[in-house]
């Protein structure tokens, strides 16, 4: 309605984008005429006229038809006129979103390089470390033909690497890279150890992924700490022995678990024991760790063994997370139930959500497949505004209406149907699965009907075929069973992806000898020795393979951008020939796919938020290609089960039908949506107050780190540890001169022990001074002691002294700074009971938090002056 | 995009001052506002001598008086409040959306109270439209239709400027609301007293005044914000090793139930005035008279006043706060009240602490509120009863979370300063 009155709000955004499109337009014919050193030459003249207060505005449209005309001759690539309004929503700070295919890495090419003409560094996230380095060595050369330099940071790379990589004009990282660098860089002890420049701008790919889905899971540096391994052991043949509803209940929302008093008298009668919540000896929070591990975290759903290890699968994205553990002994207990071995407990030296990480930037952009459902939630904690770039040619894909079973077995049994019939059929289905257990399920099952298939999700050895199966998921026939790892980031090509077959035939052609082992169809079709024998020619196969650039010039053999280099001239030409054949080979299969009706996409269960069903939906049908999707649910799926039971268990009642037909009621699809809506309200509730909670220990966070760099690029802290022992002085004597009973002599005594001095002060003398004078006459003693601690110490060796002033000033700061933390997770955790008080529970959880802030600052100031003026040489002979 | 993220990081204090004011100033201006087709001077002449409605003059802000457009003021919104507060203690499927559906069951909540609060406004404007009859010039359909359309939009009105307040402004709106009100009125309660008075007037006078008031705001403070923390201890907390930790308790309120038992108790004392009314028999109206504070003889009136409030603080704080759920929240949370076993001794235990709480904070609130009515019958200065103790409850407790809230504001900008 509104609609009609004021046009499509999004198209009004849109709008002035065009204007500016056009002007690019016009710009194209004029930078086409100009030789690849005359373009070149354009980023001299950017950066020139930029630092001249040329507004960014008025250079815009050049700068754009610079990248995109560079790109055409680098990549072969030329932006179409929609990624260019892409380009500009990034360039706004605001959020693109695009559909699945429509090159969204290209897009990301026209604000990095504007903004990186400003010489302070521009970072590009991506998901993961294989986009990175894919993208940075793609597109990353069209910034490197424009004079620009690029960086890449990479899992397992050196200190030295990572800062001559940030130091580059362009940046490609994941987003756990760049937090923890953020995070290792605020744990530095010298100057020389920092990686990162400040922030300036950056462009986050999937970007709904990061600051939504990931918003819950906090980023966290750990240090050791230990545990008490036969406690977790212990617990986890308690929970074995309480029973389910008797003993404890589950309360599946929350995630949580309750004893009931029978279950509480249960453990303890098992350990002997009169109070699991004794301070002395404490078993409450194994028992209820053990607990959790047994109803609540499952193989195979919520985590993997993988050599003897525990390995958590991540919901969202179906991939494992190496080297994350759940924290607060839970995983130690998964351990202990799954009989691994138990790995000692962490704590936590530094943290920080993505949610606050990204906001550090000054200028933020994202782009995105889905990010409109969620474009509120974005706009009020980020400040990100959602706009949607029209799809370059128009979505053809057909979303079928939702299939309601009543129980899981009979939806199931409709899923295999259908696969069947697709396969007969010819067309590729690929099936969304949410866990590692019921793609499982369903391969079996398929496997009874006789329908071949792959299986995509978190277990190794099927992880190590992932690009295999993706490039072949889109064939004739191709049946594809995938956890949620087939969401972002996948694009199926209909009939197969070319290139990918190429590369691997490329890859197996230099490492195969003999032509009959030769798994891949080329050996029988392509003349295969005669493509090898030209390959030796060139080059020596033996020492290229082991040249540890291999892999990487392999890669670029396989792009289409400029070189010089002789092998990869080579190996490109080899790789085009058999491009041809692939695609002489798929191209009938290809249209014969279009002409089925494309991927067919099926989704087992309602996720989450409906985003992440968009996302599986969003496989299908790219860039103007058929294609389908169908849900089947049943009513017994969690989401139906945990966010609206009693009016599906009505419905329940009140339906007659057989178990085997798809139920269609008006009644039930409401209550569906009606159910996801309230777990997206949920969890933004939960993120919104993460949010609201997070914001005290981020200003904390950010005072302390300050403070901390401060530290480091200052050469000489004799200062610095003066004005804190001055600090620490004045509180001391302010004290004694505000409170009630005033004890000149414990005060006097305070400041002795601080400064390491005894019996030192007169009492008699300082009674007779007023305030000012006492601490003028206490301060200009200090500075006395201080002089000849120097001396003192400076005796040892030269310089000695501010060596010690700062290790001891970054250890205490640390240490506090990691106490602190503690603190404020059990403060946060017992924050809600406030609430009974009829106290607000956030104000309150400010107050609180800032007195136990204030606290740690005055205890690292008096411990560190403590520490400095304690110090004693010990002279060696 | 530096600024937005800032502006919505840390919203100005002084912006959301400004903006509370200039709500309370729009709220004040609509209250004098007068409703046309009314004889107002008549109007005023006749119910100055009316206590109930000077009791409800208190809270709307002397709205009553004029009959302006905001004249219901905040009432309705605050009693759809307290019912719907009542009904999801008491209505497991509401109870059901305000504890567990998060975000979202609570705006259901918030949006049901709106709509109670619709009813009521439309309720009480249509008997207030009826009952300004006598003094309305032309008095028909359409003046009624327009009347308590007129009087329910205002309130509604009122109801979101409140809103707004909580949202972008300080402080918590409706109380913010009633506190404006509550304070509007002195100026004109000293007047009266100090015109009546002003024959007789003496020093001590003013002295005694002014002691008494000091004292009684100390009272109050100490009731109100009276706290026994009970120390608490997590599954997490012990994993951690962080026993001596001095933020984790639970607080209970010496006075849980604020100053509903005073309104109550007052409500049911209405009850002997009307009935006094309405019987013919003079023996059962003096007796009737006892209780309803008209007599000479006020004795039996405080005397029930008192035991009422008593019986309604335990009554009230039942209602709002039950031990047994208390007790299952602590389990859910894998926490356990220190040196008390989980379950039915931490219920029984909250129960205990909870009666004795409750019996003290009562007797406490039962005395602020019969104070006033000794002091008067002591000294004849009646200042007090005319602010009443519920007002002055009002106005400390509003008080006290308004500067809190300003002074947590201002927290995140000493970060900055604090370290060194």
């Amino acid at each position: 309605m509104l609609n009609v009155l004021f046009g499509d709000p999004n198209e009004r955004r849109i709008n002035p984008y065009k204007q500016i499109v056009n002007k690019i337009n016009y710009l194209e014919a004029k930078l086409k005429k100009l030789t690849d050193s005359e373009l070149q030459e354009q980023t001299e003249r950017f950066i020139k006229l930029l630092s001249n207060n040329s507004s960014n505005e008025e250079l815009l449209p050049e700068i754009y038809a610079t990248v995109r005309e560079a790109s055409l001759r680098v990549l072969g690539l030329r932006h179409f006129d929609v990624q260019l309004i892409g380009g500009l929503i990034l360039n706004d700070g605001k959020i693109a979103e695009m559909k699945t295919g429509e090159g969204k890495t290209l897009v990301a090419l026209l604000p990095t390089y504007l903004n990186a003409l400003a010489g302070f560094g521009v970072h590009v996230v991506t998901v993961n470390d294989y986009l990175a380095r894919r993208d940075s060595e793609w597109v990353g050369q069209v910034h490197k033909f424009l004079g620009l330099t690029v960086g890449l940071i990479q899992e397992g790379m050196s200190q030295f690497e990572r800062r001559e990589n940030y130091l580059k004009d362009v940046t490609y990282a994941t987003n756990s890279e760049l937090g923890f660098d953020y995070l290792r860089d605020n744990m530095a002890i010298d100057l020389e150890d920092i990686v990162q420049r400040p922030f300036y701008f950056c462009v986050i790919d999937e970007v709904d992924s990061i600051l939504i889905d990931e918003a819950r899971t906090p980023l966290i540096i750990s240090g050791p700490g230990n545990s008490p391994v036969n406690k977790y052991i212990k617990a986890n043949v308690i929970s074995q022995d309480l029973i389910k509803d008797i003993d404890y209940e589950i309360d599946e929302k929350a995630r949580n678990v309750i004893l009931t008093d029978n279950g509480i008298l249960k453990c303890e009668n098992l350990l002997g024991n009169t109070d699991i919540f004794n301070l002395q000896d404490p078993w409450a929070p194994y028992i209820f760790n053990a607990i959790k591990a047994k109803e609540l975290f499952l193989e195979n759903i919520h985590y993997i063994i993988r050599n003897q290890e525990i390995v958590i699968v991540d919901e969202f994205t179906g991939r494992i997370m190496s080297g994350r553990r759940w924290s607060d002994g839970l995983h130690q207990a998964i351990e202990a139930k799954e009989s691994v071995p138990i790995q000692s407990e962490t704590q936590t030296l530094a943290s920080i959500t993505y949610q606050n990480f990204f906001l550090l930037y000054p200028k933020l952009s994202g782009m995105t497949g889905t990010a409109k459902t969620e474009e509120t939630e974005l706009d009020r904690i980020y400040g990100l505004e959602v706009n949607c770039v029209p799809t370059h040619k128009i979505m053809q894909r057909v979303d079928f209406p939702d299939l309601i079973y009543k129980t899981q077995y009979s939806k199931w049994k409709s899923i295999a149907d259908e696969c069947l019939d697709m396969h007969n059929l010819g067309r590729p289905v690929l099936i969304g699965t949410t866990s590692v257990e019921k793609s499982e399920l369903l391969s079996s099952l398929l496997k009874e009907y006789g329908v071949p298939h792959n299986l995509l999700n978190a277990k190794p050895e099927n992880v190590q075929r992932e690009a295999e199966i993706v490039a072949q998921a889109g064939r004739l026939g191709a049946v594809t069973i995938a956890t949620n790892m087939a969401g972002r980031g996948t694009d199926i090509l209909l009939g197969g992806n070319t290139s990918y077959m190429a590369r691997t035939a490329l890859i197996d052609l230099l490492h195969v000898n003999d032509a009959s082992t030769i798994s891949t169809d080329i050996a029988t079709n392509v003349d295969f020795l005669k493509l090898k024998t030209f390959i030796q020619t060139k080059l020596d196969i033996e020492t290229f393979i082991n040249d540890p650039q291999c892999n990487l010039k392999l890669g670029l053999a396989c792009e289409k951008s400029f070189t010089n280099d002789e092998q990869i001239i080579t190996l490109r030409a080899v790789y085009q020939v058999l491009i041809e054949y692939y695609e002489k080979l798929l191209s009938p299969e290809k249209l014969r796919v279009q002409s089925l009706g494309g991927l067919h996409v099926i989704g087992t269960e309602r996720h989450e938020s409906r985003r992440i069903d968009n996302q599986l939906r969003g496989r299908a049908g790219r860039q103007g290609d058929p294609g389908s999707s169908r849900f089947f649910l049943s009513l017994d799926d969690n989401l139906l089960r945990i966010f609206n039971g009693d009016k599906i268990a009505k419905i329940m009642d009140q339906l007659q039908i057989d178990e085997d037909l798809p139920i269609e009621s008006k009644l039930l699809n409401s209550s569906l949506e009606s159910a996801q809506k309230k777990v997206e309200a949920y969890y933004y509730d939960a993120r919104k107050q993460l949010f609201d909670y997070d914001e005290v220990l981020n200003y904390q966070r950010q005072a302390i780190y300050f403070e901390r760099r401060k530290i480091l690029e200052t050469n000489n802290l004799r200062s610095w540890i003066l004005q804190y022992a001055e600090t620490t002085i004045e509180q001391y004597i302010e004290d004694y001169f505000s409170k009630e009973a005033n004890n000149l002599e414990a005060c006097l005594a305070n400041i002795e022990f601080l400064l390491g001095l005894n019996n030192f002060f007169d009492v008699i003398y300082c009674s007779t001074l007023n305030r000012n004078d006492l601490k003028q006459f206490i301060i200009q003693q200090l500075y006395i002691a201080y002089d000849l601690k120097e001396s003192q110490i400076d005796l040892i060796e030269t310089g000695l002294m501010r060596e010690l002033e700062r290790s001891f000033l970054l250890q205490k700061i640390d240490s506090s700074w990691k106490e602190h933390l503690q603190q404020i997770t059990i403060l946060r955790e017992s924050i809600g009971w406030r609430g009974y008080g009829q106290k607000d529970p956030l104000i309150e959880y400010k107050n609180e938090a800032f007195n136990l802030f204030v606290n740690m600052v005055s205890k690292i100031r008096q411990s560190v002056v403590y520490l400095v003026f304690r110090s004693q040489p010990i002279l060696k002979n | 995009m530096n600024t937005s993220i800032k502006s919505i990081k840390k919203q100005d204090l002084k912006d959301r001052i400004v903006f509370t004011l200039f709500l309370i100033v729009m709220s004040r201006l609509g209250t004098f506002l007068p409703i046309p087709g009314v004889d107002h001077d008549a109007f005023y002449q006749s119910i100055i001598s009316n206590p109930l409605v000077n009791f409800l003059n208190v809270f709307s802000g002397g709205g009553f008086a004029s009959i302006g457009v905001f004249a219901l003021g905040i009432v309705p919104y605050i009693n759809a409040s307290i019912i719907v507060q009542l009904a999801t203690n008491s209505i497991p499927s509401l109870e059901k959306l305000q504890k567990e559906e998060g975000e979202l069951g609570r705006q259901k909540i918030v949006q049901l109270t709106r709509y109670v609060a619709l009813v009521w406004a439309l309720i009480q404007s249509i008997g207030v439209s009826f009952w300004v009859r006598p003094y309305v010039f032309n008095w028909d359909l359409n003046f009624v239709f327009a009347m308590s359309l007129t009087l329910t939009i205002g309130s509604m009105l009122i109801m979101w400027f409140s809103e707004q307040i909580t949202e972008k402004g300080i402080g918590n709106g409706p109380s913010l609301l009633i506190f404006i009100n509550i304070i509007s009125g002195l100026p004109k309660l000293l007047q009266s007293q100090i015109q009546s008075t002003r024959l007789n007037i003496q020093a001590l006078d003013i002295f005694v005044l002014v002691f008494i008031f000091s004292v009684m705001i100390i009272g109050i403070i100490f009731i109100q914000e009276g706290i026994k923390r009970i120390p608490i201890i997590s599954a997490r907390q012990l994993g951690k090793g962080q026993m001596d930790n001095k933020t984790s308790y639970l607080p209970l309120k010496l006075n849980q139930s604020g100053v509903m038992p005073i309104i109550f108790a007052s409500a049911v004392l209405v009850l002997p005035a009307y009935l006094a009314q309405l019987v013919s028999n003079e023996q059962l109206r003096t007796v009737l008279h006892l209780f309803d504070g008209t007599s000479n003889n006020k004795l039996l009136y405080l005397l029930f006043y008192f035991t009422l409030i008593l019986f309604f603080s335990y009554f009230y704080t039942s209602l709002i706060l039950n031990p047994n759920d208390v007790s299952k929240n602590l389990k859910k949370m894998e926490s356990s009240i220190y040196g008390v076993r989980p379950g039915k001794a931490t219920t029984e235990y909250l129960q205990k602490t909870l009666n004795r709480l409750t019996f003290l904070g009562a007797l406490f609130l039962a005395f602020i509120a019969i104070v006033p009515n000794i002091i008067e019958t002591l000294t004849n200065l009646s200042v007090f009863k005319g602010l009443g103790g519920t007002s002055l409850l009002i106005i400390v407790g509003v008080q006290v979370d308004t500067s809190k809230q300003i002074q947590t504001y201002l927290i995140s900008k000493n970060y900055e300063t604090i370290v060194r």
